[in-house]
């Protein structure tokens, strides 16, 4: 449970960081964070959808939707990914009743990008658990990476590099250097972040 | 999902973001024209895993006019573990050929090019010639980064 409030709380600072414009990452935090899991849902979720582009254009739009319109969405009614992930299921409720109409089919029922659906189901909560996320991906990385970084301090200042984390204090608790002049943790982290980024350099550059 | 599938997941996210200036993933892709560079080699290209590459297309795209333009270089650099000097040359080589080729249009509309001292064209050759060495660059690169080793 405390994992997935501090999922929750990750979701917030993701919000309102995109909501300051003032970070150039988090819009890859965001696509990072929710786009595998919010297509793992609505497969889940759609599993005779026959076409999974399908999907993964219903999640893609959602996700583009948000990064241009973050105000429109109200922390107060559901999490994030609740509200990314009905958006997307609206999205692709709409193009199945359009491919179904010019099949000849049913009339097209219009969900106007998901409002309805948000407004409907903005406490449905129980799939958020979905989202604590098997972050594979991220798994994959460090695993990866940990044949480079060996020394455990420092492979916790690259995790932290990783989840997008920028304040100097955070690297320096990690690298056990907080009784240090703020000018020399400053420094330390910096040296040390560097010495990460050019281990990985020499490891992948061409 | 697997690692795999994630990846894949991502990596055609950015693809989709190729034609929007906001994104790294538009500079790349400039980048990637400009010194023929394919995708599949793009994260070798950046030192990088390529994870790392598909996260660094979807991070938005610093303007090098901004006078934060070296801090969110740095933040993006730290987030794809890539190398800042590279980056930053990156954005301002994608940003110099679009104003020059911008200006190369609109000259072009208006036959001002005549009185150009230099041909914009060979201008633009100019600025793409990948056939100096390489080691400049990288030596470059680590004349601007700090001493860092231990």
């Amino acid at each position: 449970m405390s994992s997935q409030i501090d999922r929750k709380q990750l979701w917030q600072r993701l919000h309102q960081r995109l909501l300051s414009g003032s970070s150039p990452t988090v819009t890859g935090e965001i696509a990072t964070e929710f786009l595998p899991v919010i297509i793992r849902s609505l497969s889940r979720v759609f599993p005779n959808v026959n076409d999974p582009h399908l999907i993964e254009t219903a999640a893609e739009e959602a996700i583009i939707f948000y990064l241009d319109h973050p105000a429109q969405f109200d922390p107060a009614r559901a999490s994030l990914f609740t509200y990314l992930r009905m958006r997307a299921k609206g999205y692709l409720l709409n193009t199945l009743g359009q491919q179904k109409t010019s099949q000849g089919g049913d009339k097209v029922v219009e969900l106007d990008g998901a409002e309805t659906v948000y407004r409907v189901e903005a406490q449905d909560e129980g799939d958020a658990e979905t989202a604590l996320i098997e972050r594979e991906s991220q798994a994959d990385i460090e695993h990866r990476l940990s044949e480079i970084i060996t020394d455990p301090a420092e492979f916790k200042v690259l995790a932290l590099m990783l989840e997008g984390v920028r304040e100097t204090s955070t690297f320096a608790d990690a690298l056990g250097i907080t009784d240090q002049p703020l000018a020399e943790q400053t420094r330390l982290v910096k040296q040390c972040k560097d010495r990460i980024k050019k281990a990985v350099q020499r490891k992948y550059k061409i | 999902m697997t690692d795999q599938e994630s990846f894949a997941t991502l990596a055609n996210f950015a693809r989709r973001l190729r034609s929007d200036p906001r994104y790294m993933s538009y500079v790349l892709a400039k980048y990637q024209q400009q010194e023929n560079i394919e995708d599949k080699d793009l994260a070798r290209e950046l030192g990088t895993l390529p994870a790392l590459a598909a996260r660094l297309a979807l991070c938005k795209r610093p303007a090098s006019s901004s006078g934060q333009f070296a801090e969110e270089v740095r933040e993006i650099a730290d987030y794809t573990l890539t190398d800042e000097a590279q980056l930053a040359g990156i954005l301002r080589q994608v940003d110099t050929l679009e104003k020059l080729a911008g200006r190369s249009t609109l000259l072009a509309g208006s036959g001002a090019e005549e009185h150009l001292p230099i041909p914009y064209a060979g201008m633009l050759a100019a600025a793409r010639d990948r056939d100096e060495p390489e080691a400049d660059e990288s030596s470059l690169a680590d004349e601007e980064r700090p001493e860092d080793e231990a």
